[in-house]
């Protein structure tokens, strides 16, 4: 899987089972986030179990953005994956929107980092 | 980019306005409370570069925080919310020579964002359905996870779901107002504005 790397952000599959998210991603709708998020869906499809997304050095992502994690989030759900996002508490989007996904998604659990 | 005065929302409404939420029942006269008060008119043709909405955000969450706190999460909070704001009013503008107008109040403890545009009979639909939705929902959670479920399933675009202004409401004990003033009823052309109050002692306690 090819990284991404552009001004405002970074697209980093760090493994076959982690990506890492890091910058300002705001683009301008849902589909927008189809070319740099639909490698990650196939890697949780192909993931044997647990699949790692790490957004704790995401500083700013757009509604649209979330609509996209959301849909990550229940594509694991629908391919029985369990999935752990890393989140910062310090980013109020992350500690409050992206950890209530939890209720998406009994196999989704987040570590906390920062 | 201007600093302008002109664009303000005016807070004398016809009786024709739609209203809905903050504007029925204002927390503030804004003619008299405010510690703060200034807009940002965006001409539409310079927002080609989709970033803009982006760095007009930064800046004002930078500006505006100076009023409460100046620690990071405090502008990325605010930012958010004014970005989320500054987006719709980008998308669901029907002519996109039009300005958009982004105002930031404070009062003590409270921010209040507003965003106006001008749309059209087809944007004014889409709203009037999703405050039917804000209206009917058991709770704006609830309606947050069904709008996500319904993106998911029916893989939308999720343009008019709301979900960015849900997570807002749900998210930051934050409210909302919405208000409708024809312009042109032969032209079948609308102003929108879309405020939303953050109450900030609330949120960084």
């Amino acid at each position: 899987m090819q990284d991404i790397k552009t001004d405002a952000y970074e697209i980093l599959h760090i493994t076959e089972s982690e990506v890492s998210i890091k910058g300002k991603l705001r683009l301008p709708s849902p589909s927008a986030y189809n070319p740099q998020f639909l490698p990650i869906q196939d890697a949780i499809t192909n993931v044997k179990r647990k699949y790692f997304i790490d957004i704790s050095e995401l500083e700013y992502l757009n509604s649209s953005g979330i609509n996209a994690i959301a849909k990550l989030v229940l594509h694991a759900r629908s391919k029985e994956k369990e999935l752990i996002l890393k989140v910062s508490r310090k980013i109020p989007w992350q500690d409050k929107t992206i950890v209530s996904l939890s209720k998406l998604y009994g196999g989704l659990d987040f570590e906390f980092i920062g | 980019m201007n600093l302008s005065d002109d664009v303000l929302t005016s807070i004398y409404y016809s009786p024709s306005d739609f209203i809905y939420g903050l504007y029925e029942n204002p927390v503030y006269d804004e003619e008299t409370e405010a510690d703060l008060s200034m807009n940002f008119v965006l001409p539409l043709e310079f927002m080609t570069k989709w970033a803009r909405c982006g760095a007009t955000s930064d800046y004002l969450a930078q500006y505006q925080s100076i009023n409460i706190k100046q620690d990071h999460p405090t502008q990325i909070l605010m930012s958010s919310v004014i970005n989320e704001l500054m987006e719709n009013a980008v998308k669901f503008s029907a002519d996109k020579t039009k300005m958009i107008t982004v105002s930031i109040r404070h009062y003590g403890y409270d921010v209040v964002i507003e965003a106006i545009n001008i749309t059209d009979k087809l944007g004014v639909d889409g709203l009037k359905s999703f405050v039917s939705k804000l209206q009917n929902a058991t709770s704006y959670e609830d309606l947050f996870f069904e709008q996500l479920e319904s993106s998911f399933v029916f893989d939308s675009e999720g343009l008019t779901s709301g979900i960015g202004i849900l997570s807002i409401l749900k998210d930051y004990n934050a409210k909302i107002g919405i208000r409708i003033e024809e312009i042109s009823e032969s032209y079948q052309t609308f102003r929108v504005y879309v405020q939303v109050l953050i109450p900030t002692n609330t949120v960084f306690s």
